[in-house]
């Protein structure tokens, strides 16, 4: 475990050293999400203009989960993204060959080996609304607050983590899978909304969201104890269920990774 | 005690056959017809600690399939293989990091930064110790001569110097057993030279076993006392370089200076003729028979100069790569 945080440390030295050189590019993305997160954050104050609660939620926890929601997503842009959106291209390019030969866990090579630095922007906005909407609703925070709002983070970064890489890997078995980008953004578009607004239209729409609450509607929700303190440990249960079964795909699709010829 | 044991090896591609053009892709929709690529199909052969041996074969005769599956990239069709005795695609780590694979055609190197960057991330991905990087480090940079170029970005090398780059790479591990994959492959003659010379020296230096493959017969001439040939998959030949001469010339050639003008249809009544530049001849003779044709040609004709001579080892593999009657 240690070791491959270390492992990680200098892949983001590398991308550091790798990024600077685009300094302008970074500077960019930064000011662009500053536009996108003051609109965002204007849709919801005209929201709530015109009734105080929406599906049981009020502005400040509405501003408490989209900051949340910025912060889970910024972490998986930032570490994760870039790779998993290649990984398709890589597989049919047989690009994992190297990968291969470590002997390093290939998954985790294949998902953190290229970061993108300008993504932090929305980690760090994130964390600034979240923590502003907290304490506009008056409660203090302790120190268990504060560890298990890190859980319900990483927790909620896998749980995205794995909703996207499951699809990814399914180009082992196909020759091209290019529906990967519209299916991050569907995603990360039904994300950016609590699910309780898809709640009433159709039991089998619930089912098939039941993964998606675990994304950042539920972290949301145990941190503002709208859910028994039990379910902190059914999210940690469903993240390590997720990430394992995820991992085991990963090995099973291995078999069918034929490399590419020359 | 072999280090590489390979049994009855056998990889097929699963191939999706695909029709051409518009209405071939719709079809393909609904009847998926695949068929095998058998790109090796049963191979056998030990390999020695130490030993650096040369796997030549014509394009698409199986040599990087045979050396993806020994990296353990590849799960093979049917067969045993061990190396130091681990089962390759079982891809256990100690095993990983005994062996590196070189590729000529790709790069492992981060694009955009120095290479020594790219060396320290190796350094810590195969925990390599301090001490142990960098005196590898040093060894392998006065060795292949790259100490001004640590330091720049590896999309501004050449070819040549970038190749260098990813040796040392793959060797900053130390690794036992080293798989190169056409390493010299683009490379021009002076740099092929280099990079054979800094093979040959690092397997003496460090006893390493190497497999080589390339298609620069220079490279295995001068390198490999052994050579493994396989085509189609299968394996022709594996033995001395020199046996390749006696296994498959089964003619020679004979090299005669003439002192006067002489016809050409008397001389094809002795051997083949294969060169024909008065007052030179080249005729190829059945090993067999090649006295009595040196003879019979001093006999009947003015001959100034005869040699007896084996046929080069390019033609021979040439021949053999074409399937051609090596009469
Ligand atoms: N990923 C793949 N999928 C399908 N067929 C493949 C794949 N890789 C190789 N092949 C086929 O398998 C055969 C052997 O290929 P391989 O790359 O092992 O040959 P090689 O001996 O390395 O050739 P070369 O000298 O051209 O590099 C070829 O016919 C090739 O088309
Ligand atoms: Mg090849």
């Amino acid at each position: 475990m240690r070791r491959y945080f270390r492992l990680l440390y200098f892949l983001a030295k590398n991308n550091l050293a790798r990024e600077f050189e685009f300094r302008s590019y970074l500077v960019i993305r930064w000011l662009t999400d500053l536009i996108w997160v003051a609109l965002q954050l204007i849709l919801i104050v005209v929201f709530f203009s015109f009734s105080p609660q929406i599906l049981g939620w009020n502005r400040y926890e509405i501003f408490m989960f989209t900051g949340l929601f910025r912060v889970i997503k910024g972490v998986f842009d930032t570490f994760a993204r870039r790779n998993i959106h290649y990984l398709p291209e890589n597989i049919n390019r047989g690009d994992l060959d190297y990968a291969l030969t470590r002997p390093v866990n290939s998954l985790f090579l294949m998902s953190f080996r290229y970061h993108a630095l300008g993504e932090t922007s929305s980690v760090v906005s994130g964390f600034i609304i979240f923590i502003w909407a907290f304490s506009q609703l008056g409660s203090g925070i302790g120190l268990i607050q504060i560890v298990s709002l890190l859980v319900l983070i990483i927790t909620g970064v896998i749980i995205l983590y794995c909703l996207v890489l499951g699809f990814a890997i399914l180009s082992f078995f196909t020759t091209r899978l290019t529906a990967l980008s519209s299916y991050y953004e569907v995603l990360s578009n039904t994300l950016r909304f609590p699910t309780d607004i898809y709640h009433r239209y159709h039991p089998l729409l619930d089912v098939i969201l039941l993964p998606l609450v675990f994304a950042v509607t539920f972290p949301t929700k145990i941190f503002l104890n709208r859910l028994p303190a039990a379910f902190l440990f059914l999210q940690i249960l469903a993240a390590a269920i997720t990430l394992f079964l995820v991992y085991r795909f990963w090995h099973f699709a291995l078999r069918h990774y034929s490399s590419a010829s020359s | 005690m072999p280090v590489i044991q390979v049994q009855n090896l056998k990889k097929y591609y699963k191939v999706h056959q695909k029709e051409p053009g518009l209405s071939g892709s719709i079809r393909s929709l609904f009847s998926r017809k695949y068929y095998d690529a058998k790109a090796v199909d049963g191979v056998s052969f030990d390999i020695g600690e130490g030993e650096l041996v040369g796997f030549i074969g014509p394009n698409g005769a199986g040599k990087t399939t045979t050396l993806k599956v020994l990296s353990g990239l590849l799960y093979p069709t049917s067969g045993t293989v061990s190396v130091l005795g681990f089962t390759p695609w079982d891809r256990k780590p100690e095993f990983q990091k005994q062996f590196s694979l070189v590729m000529g055609q790709k790069n492992q190197l981060w694009w955009d930064l120095p290479a020594m960057e790219s060396f320290i991330l190796n350094k810590e991905i195969y925990e390599v110790p301090d001490a142990q990087f960098k005196q590898t480090l040093d060894e392998l940079v006065e060795l292949l001569e790259v100490k001004d170029f640590l330091k720049v970005q590896v999309r501004k090398l050449s070819l040549g110097q970038r190749m260098k780059m990813e040796l040392i790479a793959a060797l900053i591990h130390s690794p036992r057993i080293l798989f190169l994959d056409e390493p010299t492959i683009g490379l021009d003659v002076v740099m092929q030279k280099k990079m054979r010379d800094f093979i040959k020296e690092y397997n003496q230096r460090f006893n390493s076993t190497i497999i080589l493959t390339s298609h620069y017969m220079d490279d295995v001439k001068e390198l490999c006392e052994r050579v493994i040939i396989i085509d189609k998959g299968r394996l022709l030949f594996d033995g001395a370089l020199a046996e390749i001469i006696k296994k498959f010339a089964n003619h020679k050639l004979l090299t005669a200076v003439f002192s006067e003008e002489v016809n050409r249809e008397d001389l094809e009544k002795i051997g083949q003729v294969k060169e024909f530049d008065y007052p030179r001849a080249v005729i190829s003779v059945k090993r067999t028979v090649a006295s009595q044709a040196a003879a019979q040609l001093l006999q009947n004709f003015p001959v100034a100069d005869l040699n007896i001579e084996e046929p080069q080892i390019e033609d021979i593999i040439r021949e053999v790569f074409t399937g051609k009657d090596l009469a």
